[in-house]
């Protein structure tokens, strides 16, 4: 069985902690990042199935990110998923939802299922 | 011609020729005791040399004269003067002297007796005799005399006179003829006289001529005819009879003839003058008439019948005063001509036979004959029913205008070019006193001259309106004027003026942007303390959901045994926990939600929608909870129009309160879900009733505002945030619909929502939730 790997990028470390914690059971290979510029960095080292991504994060905004992850043809296969504390609403005002990577979002508190069932339809997308 | 020779008769005279002294002096006493003036000659030669130097009318001859024999003397002195009486005296008695002397003229013969005697007696009335024969010789001869001359007179005339005249005996035959006939007829003297009519003219005249001739001597009448002959002549013909002086019998008729040709066509151009002139009245559409001094009417034409109504022969001959409405105006008019000898212009209501009035414009002059003596008036009169009627509606509109004016609140007031006020309203009577008359810029400025600001000339020049807005020092206050050219019915034009104190409100109007400016300022106060208070609200939400994150994962992986087996205690204080971070969740969901309607920063994403479809999502989200407390749900959905919504928000709504329904049921009891559109058609309306505790009137009242305390309880104990029903009405309010309730304690509730089928949506706007109603 494929272990596929998902990146968490949140700026909270007990998010990334209890992220990892479930992904970790339930057999994910995760890697962290606190912010923008450090996701980028691991980014180039490894590309993983799906990144969870948070919109609110200090620096590099979630826009930029996003834009730079689009021009990189490497990541081309790689899904997107928003976990963020922001209203759906808002981040179709930001206009994150427009690529065609972020296949999801994931309202903040989530809940343990719903995150599992996310990442596992993000993956069959391939 | 004899007169000198009557005043000589009337002294009698008498002339004696006597040798014999004795005779002489006894015969002359005799005479001048009758009063007779007596000439004594002793002579033949000495009677016949005063004869020669005056006329006696008697004369007494003694025959026997020494120097010429009485006979010859005699004869001389009948030769001087034929008409003498000769009385020849002699002592002879000789009938032979006698008679010669008769035979040579004498009148009369008288002897004398005895010798040297005469009869006295004899004598004197011889002499009378003679005078009184004498006196009927001259008569005579006065008489024949003057028959001479008048018939010299007649003659004359009868020959010079440019009309024929000629004498007919009874057969027509001509006793007499004029130059002028002769010449007409082509005759001479000897050609015309005892021939008959018949000769000279046509059968066909003549028989007319016979017949007229025996007509005048018949009747003994004069008649007159007019005649036209075969030269297309025309004569006036006059046929008098003559009569015998004696018998009296007609015996010849006088004919006159005038050519009256030239007269007639004279006539004939007079009398198509007339015509024309006639025509000319008579077609005129205006009312001519005549009418005598006594008021009698005279002549009336076709003008007149048609505007009054009367026929000329019904009026003709009778007085004029019933034609008018004030009968003493027919008397005024006629006595105003009379004076004046014309009017014009005179306008009075006369009335037509149908008894309708009608105003007229009268011209009257004086009619006058040849010698030029007024005898009447000769009348033209217009009918000015129109222009009256007219002139009094525009004197109406000007009333009605007046009355319009006098009641304003605005003060009005015209003046002329002159600037002289013509009209001020009661408002401005009451201010400055009636001023009528005066200049307006002393009246209403204190000015000597016109005002620099007057707008006067502009108005009058160029016939504009103008409004303007003036500011007057002087009196602190300011004023709103119009100000437009006004005709006058004499076609002169004045400025009128309305103008209205504004100056309150304009003090008002300073005051609103002042206010408006402070509001602006407090708005962006506002504008600003929202954008931080959504700020805040922003990074506050994101921030208590931080640490909710963790807390949430971390109490589900233990609730899921990722950090090993749990007991059921364990199991049971962690579902505790989450329960609470759940309300937790949505207590800040809600609190952000109800901040974002307050700020207005809610977006709807209106789409057309089925509202419908929304509730079958919205009950499908509260299944389980339906399930849970065995409710048993009845759905009455109506075919529904689409609407324009925001499917999610609705459904959030409805979902709300059929969770509200079922939480304040009865296990096991009905909740009705209905769909319908309401009478009018231009709502669709949404229900949910429960059976379940009822609201108070009380908790009605304030059941839609955020955390009013019934919802608070009762979220509360039921797990709810105090906020739904606030954020419903929010939602709500932002598809401008309503949102109500009715209920009655311990019965149960129904909740309502209608949202309008036609409407304008602007997806920004959000009203406040908070307000009062």
């Amino acid at each position: 069985m494929t272990t596929h790997t998902v990146m968490v990028v949140d700026d909270e470390p007990d998010v990334l902690l209890s992220v990892n914690q479930i992904l970790d059971a339930n057999n994910y290979r995760t890697i962290t990042a606190r912010d923008g510029y450090e996701c980028l960095a691991k980014l180039k080292e490894e590309v993983p199935d799906v990144l969870l991504l948070d919109i609110m994060m200090p620096g590099l905004t979630t826009k930029e990110l996003l834009d730079m992850i689009e021009k990189d043809n490497r990541l081309a296969g790689m899904k997107i998923i928003f976990l963020t504390a922001v209203h759906s609403l808002e981040a179709e005002e930001i206009g994150l939802l427009n690529s065609k990577r972020v296949v999801d979002l994931i309202e903040k508190p989530f809940s343990v299922r719903r995150m599992l069932e996310a990442i596992e339809k993000a993956i069959k997308l391939e | 011609m004899g007169d000198e020779k009557w005043e000589m008769r009337k002294v009698r005279s008498i002339f004696i020729v006597e040798d014999d002294p004795e005779m002489c002096i006894t015969l002359e006493n005799i005479l001048s005791e009758e009063g007779y003036t007596v000439k004594t000659a002793c002579s033949g030669g000495e009677a016949l040399r005063l004869a020669r130097k005056e006329e006696y009318s008697v004369c007494l001859l003694d025959l026997e004269l020494p120097d010429i024999s009485g006979i010859e003397v005699l004869k001389h002195l009948k030769a001087f003067n034929p008409d003498m009486c000769v009385i020849v005296i002699t002592a002879y008695e000789s009938k032979e002297k006698a008679i010669e002397a008769l035979e040579a003229g004498a009148y009369y013969y008288m002897y004398m007796h005895n010798e040297k005697t005469v009869n006295r007696a004899e004598l004197l009335v011889t002499v009378k005799r003679a005078y009184d024969t004498y006196q009927l010789l001259e008569d005579k001869k006065r008489v024949e005399d003057e028959l001479r001359w008048s018939e010299e007179k007649y003659r004359s005339l009868v020959q010079s006179t440019g009309d024929s005249v000629y004498l007919v005996d009874r057969n027509c035959k001509y006793l007499f003829m004029n130059e002028q006939h002769l010449s007409r007829l082509g005759l001479s003297k000897e050609q015309y006289l005892g021939r008959p009519y018949q000769a000279f003219h046509t059968s066909k005249e003549s028989r007319w001529f016979a017949e007229k001739v025996k007509h005048v001597f018949d009747t003994g009448t004069t008649i007159q005819h007019e005649y036209r002959d075969e030269n297309g002549r025309c004569f006036l013909k006059n046929m008098s009879p003559v009569r015998d002086p004696e018998t009296g019998m007609v015996t010849a008729v006088t004919v006159v003839s005038k050519d009256i040709t030239d007269l007639k066509s004279t006539e004939r151009e007079l009398m198509a003058t007339r015509d024309y002139l006639n025509n000319i009245i008579d077609s005129s559409a205006d009312t001519i008439t005549v009418v005598d001094k006594e008021g009698i009417v005279r002549d009336w034409n076709k003008g007149a019948e048609g505007v009054m109504g009367y026929r000329a022969e019904e009026v003709i001959g009778k007085p004029n005063k019933k034609f008018f409405l004030d009968p003493e105006d027919a008397e005024r008019i006629m006595e105003q001509v009379q004076r004046e000898g014309v009017i014009r212009n005179y306008r009075t209501v006369v009335l037509r036979k149908d008894g309708k009035q009608i105003h007229v414009s009268m011209s009257a002059s004086l009619l006058r004959d040849k010698n030029g003596v007024p005898i009447g008036t000769v009348r033209v009169s217009r009918d000015i029913t129109k222009e009256v009627e007219l002139e009094r509606r525009v004197k109406e509109e000007r009333d009605n205008l007046n009355l319009i004016f006098e009641s304003m609140v605005d003060g009005v007031y015209a003046i002329s070019r002159t600037y002289e006020v013509e009209f001020m309203n009661k408002v401005l009577r009451d201010e400055f006193g009636d001023c009528v008359g005066d200049i307006c810029y002393r009246v209403f400025h204190d000015r000597d001259e016109p005002c620099p600001l007057c707008k006067l000339q502009v108005v009058m020049e160029k016939g504009q309106t103008v409004r303007w807005e003036w500011h007057s020092s002087r009196m602190n206050k300011i004023y709103d004027l119009i100000e437009t050219p006004l005709k006058n019915i004499d076609g002169s034009i004045s400025k009128l003026t309305i103008f209205r104190d504004i100056t309150a409100r304009k003090k008002a109007e300073e005051e609103i942007r002042k206010l408006n400016r402070e509001l602006e300022l407090k708005v962006v106060d506002l504008q600003e303390a929202t954008r931080i208070k959504t700020e805040f609200l922003s990074i506050t939400s994101h921030e208590l959901r931080t640490p909710l994150t963790p807390m949430k994962a971390q109490l589900q992986m233990l609730r899921e045994g990722y950090k090993g087996k749990l007991n059921q205690r364990q199991k049971e204080s962690i579902e505790l926990i989450l329960r609470n971070l759940a309300r937790l969740d949505r207590l800040i969901n809600d609190i952000l939600d109800i901040s974002r309607i307050e700020m207005g920063r809610i977006k709807m994403a209106f789409q057309v929608m089925d509202l419908n479809d929304a509730v079958k999502e919205a009950i499908k989200m509260q299944e389980p909870f339906i399930r849970q407390k065995g409710i048993k749900l009845r759905v009455q959905l109506a075919e529904l129009p689409l609407i324009i919504g925001d499917n999610e928000r609705l459904r959030q709504v409805m979902s709300n309160l059929i969770n509200n329904a079922i939480k304040f049921s009865p296990d096991g009891s009905e909740v009705i879900i209905e769909t319908s559109t309401t009478l009018e058609g231009e709502n669709v309306l949404f229900s949910v009733t429960d059976f379940g505790i009822g609201i108070s009137e009380e908790g009605k009242k304030k059941l839609f505002q955020p955390f009013s305390q019934i919802d608070a309880s009762m979220s509360r104990e039921k797990g709810g945030t105090g906020l739904g029903l606030a954020i419903a009405k929010g939602i709500i309010r932002a598809h401008n619909g309503k949102i109500w309730v009715e209920s009655a304690q311990g019965k149960g509730s129904s909740f309502y929502f209608s949202i309008p089928i036609r409407q304008k949506v602007r997806e920004k706007e959000v009203p406040y939730i908070c307000d009062s109603n």
